[in-house]
């Protein structure tokens, strides 16, 4: 094998494998035999001559013939045979179809699956990332990775998945079981801010799964797509694409975290804000309003302190309220009543907090009212008490980088 | 493909007259609905949990035991069988199953001929 046919080989996996694995997948109705008839090609292409190589134009259709050739032979169960490419090369125009990819993402991410192993699947299959990594940002070992996405592979050719588009009364479950996914897989990257160079790769490949589910389905017909999940993955993309826009500015020279309004805003990634602002107007046009819209909405909202040199609050605070009218989550509440302080003062988000009932809420809740009571308190000039909600959250957070900034903030009053 | 849809909850919750006609009724109305759709192969409710026996094998030998397989919270009280496209349309059959309070449906694909 050259040198050159080991280049060529590896830019075309690069470029092709996600392609070829969902081609393969809706081909055979198995993620396990795409797998495995995609290495037999790469096999069977490691063995080619040079003068063979050069005679292929297109390696990702050659490829793909080899491997549908490969997996028919497993699934015959028959011997493998010899591929000649000059044969191969006169098939029919047969290529992996670029639309292939959204149901590889559907398969990888169904609700029958736990949340974790469909972000792992969707990781190795769609994002064609290795599985070393993925096991370091799920923290376990690289064989029960490995084992995990093979028990998963095999419960999804079981059970009866197939590697097709839904019918239209399930496409809601299924497209909602992909975001979800995508939005876990950016919170655990988002929420660990020092988490450093392997963290922050593993939110660029949450950022580009949404761009390429927002392609894929930006290609269905129209009857075919329904136009409130589609408005949302636009959502749930802008939303991270604007998340990582700020990706450099969220710690200091110290690794100490950096909240959103403080963070030095000529740094935040001006293409990244003007295509979210983008899509945002395209998911506007549909008409269906959601949540991820509008939590995207309140990420622009910040985004444009940039251009107006202050945070448009009042915006801001719309959004809350709109958002809180769909979902009552805690998070939102305290958003909501964050921004209350910054429009209606301190008195009226000092009513709003004192509202919400925190009985039995969990760490990360309790969390964030101490943060919220802390704010409230500065904005009232109640030296003490905001010293105590800080005292609370720095005992409550687990974060390195955020717990520096409150301790920071804590020695400063 | 087939699919047993096998259903868990606590027996407990039946106790009752009016609930026992209740979901006799909802059951009713569901098998007419999977019949309508062709997709009903058999099922059926099951007697309560202490009624079962349970033939074991240990060392190749057999023996019986009075009651259920394990004490659990929520028992097998009955399943489904039904003939689907795929496991979307099984789950979306799974969830329109009655059930009195809490319980839990066990969606599983059967081994094809």
């Amino acid at each position: 094998m050259s040198d050159a046919l080991h280049a060529r080989l590896n830019a075309c996996l690069r470029a092709s494998r996600a392609k070829l694995i969902a081609s393969l997948s809706k081909h055979f109705g198995s993620l396990q035999t795409a797998e495995d008839a995609l290495s037999a090609a790469l096999e069977a292409a490691l063995k080619l001559s040079s003068a063979q190589a050069d005679s292929i134009h297109d390696f990702a259709a050659w490829l793909y013939a080899s491997a549908r050739n490969a997996g028919i032979d497993q699934q015959r169960k028959l011997a493998r045979v010899e591929f000649k490419s000059e044969q191969l090369n006169e098939l029919p125009a047969d290529s992996p179809d670029e639309d292939d990819r959204l149901h590889l993402m559907l398969m990888c991410a169904h609700p029958a699956l736990s949340t974790d192993t469909q972000a792992m699947l969707m990781l190795r299959y769609c994002a064609n990332v290795e599985i070393e990594m993925i096991a370091r940002w799920f923290f376990q070992a690289p064989d029960a990775v490995q084992r995990r996405l093979h028990r998963a592979k095999a419960k999804l050719a079981q059970s009866g998945v197939r590697c097709e588009l839904p019918a239209p009364e399930h496409w809601q479950m299924r497209v909602q079981s992909v975001l979800s996914c995508l939005e876990i897989l950016y919170d655990q990257s988002y929420s660990n801010v020092a988490g450093g160079a392997e963290v922050d790769a593993c939110a660029r490949e949450a950022e580009q799964l949404s761009l390429q589910l927002v392609d894929a389905l930006s290609r269905l017909p129209q009857p075919r797509r329904d136009d409130s999940m589609y408005a949302e993955a636009i959502g749930l993309c802008a939303m991270l694409v604007l998340g990582e826009s700020r990706r450099a500015t969220r710690l200091d020279a110290n690794r100490e975290m950096v909240p959103l309004h403080l963070q030095p805003c000529a740094h935040w990634d001006q293409m990244r804000i003007d295509l979210a602002a983008h899509m945002l107007l395209r998911a506007a046009k549909l008409q269906q309003a959601g949540p991820y819209q509008l939590r995207a909405l309140i990420f622009a909202h910040h985004a444009r302190r940039k251009a107006l040199g202050h945070t448009p609050w009042i915006d801001i605070f719309d959004c809350f309220a709109r958002l809180l009218s769909l979902d009552e989550h805690p998070q939102i509440r305290f958003g909501w009543t964050l921004a209350a302080l910054h429009v209606q003062g301190a008195a009226f988000a000092r009513h709003a907090l004192d509202a919400i009932d925190c009985s039995e809420f969990a760490d990360a809740h309790r969390l964030s009212y101490c943060l919220v009571d802390a704010e409230i308190a500065a904005g009232e000039g109640d030296v003490s008490r905001q010293r105590a909600a800080l005292a609370k959250a720095v005992a409550l957070q687990s974060n390195i980088a955020e717990q520096k900034y409150l301790q920071r903030r804590l020695a400063g009053i | 493909m087939q699919y047993l849809l096998a259903i868990y909850e606590d027996e407990a919750a039946y106790q009752t007259e009016s609930a026992w006609t209740a979901i006799i009724a909802a059951h009713t109305a569901l098998v007419g609905d999977m019949q309508a759709a062709g997709v009903m192969r058999g099922g059926a409710g099951l007697q309560p949990s202490a009624s079962a026996t349970c033939v074991r094998t240990r060392a190749g030998k057999t023996s019986l035991h009075d009651g259920p397989f394990a004490e659990v919270k929520e028992q097998l009280g009955g399943f489904y069988l039904i003939e689907v496209d795929d496991l979307d349309a099984a789950i979306a059959w799974a969830k329109r199953i009655p059930l009195a309070a809490d319980g839990v449906v066990e969606v599983r694909a059967t081994i094809p001929d």
